[in-house]
């Protein structure tokens, strides 16, 4: 019979409380400097939307606004999903892989959704470049450039979430499988929470700036 | 499954049932025309949502205060440039924008950039790039 993997503490940590504190902080710091990088985008498209408030608002009529919604969604159950898993990391590995597994599922979905809208999108030419065609009711120039953000940002957006979910299932298989040191999957496990929720929370933002028009 | 455990689970399900409600609420009211209230409306709504993955799902309400600290140093630098930017942007004409010259001169539509207070600058012979020099007038300074 072999015994239980045992948690190993690193050197320069006095404990192992120590070295999840440390984890944790690490991530926060990180998430924070994230977010400065999408802030630095949705402040652009801020600046334009205050001189353009009317284009801007008629070329987010023409995204797929339900497909949106749909994503947000689809977002929130997932970090539901990992919200549960962390929850059960330090009583029940397999469950916490399960949830972990449903997270990244629904993280996939978002992407296959955001496909459908991409290919969609390319099909009424609103990819800005030789084939643009601004919609109706827009000045050509403006309506170039929300789109220009969208991609920009949605891109981002899913390249975030497209990480996530590699992350997410990397960490949940070898949750599952049991091996490896308990302390570092945990903390592996709770991290990779802390980013799943904030690629959800940035989500929550674009939301209501390109697809929320009346 | 333990006493502490279930209650885990119920608050996890409430919380989830909020964020639906809160998207529920502002898709709804994204169907009816507030003006201009309409997306300051929407991204209250959205910090609200972002507040409760925050402080529930993130775990933001029992974590040690140097957490607290890196998330609000994030958040204050994000205002920081959000308003320093904007209200700069607000007191500014807009960038002339190639290609929207020759509309907005046929149909003046109730943009802010399109007032006679802000002439732009004739958009260069590339149609549909984007210009950002600024003119060189008083009310651009």
């Amino acid at each position: 019979m072999t015994a239980a993997p045992q948690a190993v503490v690193a050197s320069q940590f006095r404990d192992a409380g120590q070295q999840s504190h440390a984890a944790r902080l690490g991530m926060w710091v990180f998430l924070a400097s994230e977010a400065l990088v999408f802030a630095v985008l949705l402040t652009a498209y801020a600046s334009l939307r205050w001189w353009y408030p009317a284009d801007f608002a008629e070329a987010g009529r023409h995204l797929y606004k339900w497909l949106g919604v749909a994503n947000t969604a689809l977002l929130l159950l997932s970090s539901a999903a990992m919200a549960a898993a962390t929850e059960r990391a330090s009583v029940s590995p397999r469950t916490t892989a399960r949830l972990m597994f449903t997270a990244a599922a629904l993280g996939v979905a978002f992407l296959a959704v955001k496909g459908v809208e991409y290919t969609l999108d390319i099909r009424e030419h609103l990819l800005p470049g030789p084939l643009f065609e601004p919609p109706p009711f827009t000045t050509p120039g403006h309506a170039e450039m929300f789109f220009l953000f969208y991609w920009i940002v949605t891109a981002l957006h899913a390249v975030h979430v497209a990480i996530g979910v590699a992350a997410v299932i990397t960490i949940a298989a070898t949750v599952r499988r049991g091996r490896g040191d308990p302390l570092g999957l945990e903390n592996a496990v709770h991290n990779a929470g802390l980013y799943w929720h904030f690629v959800d929370v940035v989500w929550l933002f674009i939301l209501p700036l390109l697809y929320l028009n009346p | 499954m333990t006493h502490t455990s279930r209650h885990a689970g119920r608050t996890l399900l409430a919380v989830t049932a909020a964020l639906m409600l809160l998207l529920a609420l502002t898709v709804s009211l994204s169907l009816i025309d507030l003006g201009p209230a309409g997306l300051a409306v929407a991204v209250v709504i959205a910090a609200a949502k972002a507040g409760v993955v925050l402080v529930w799902f993130m775990s933001l309400r029992i974590s040690p205060r140097t957490y607290k600290f890196a998330a609000a140093s994030g958040l204050s630098l994000l205002a920081l440039l959000l308003c320093g930017t904007l209200a700069d942007s607000s007191v500014r004409p807009p960038p002339c924008v190639g290609g929207a010259q020759a509309e907005a001169a046929s149909h003046p539509s109730p943009q802010r950039g399109s007032s006679p207070a802000h002439p732009r600058v004739p958009p260069s012979s590339g149609g549909g790039s984007v210009d950002l020099r600024r003119e060189n007038t008083p009310a651009s300074r």
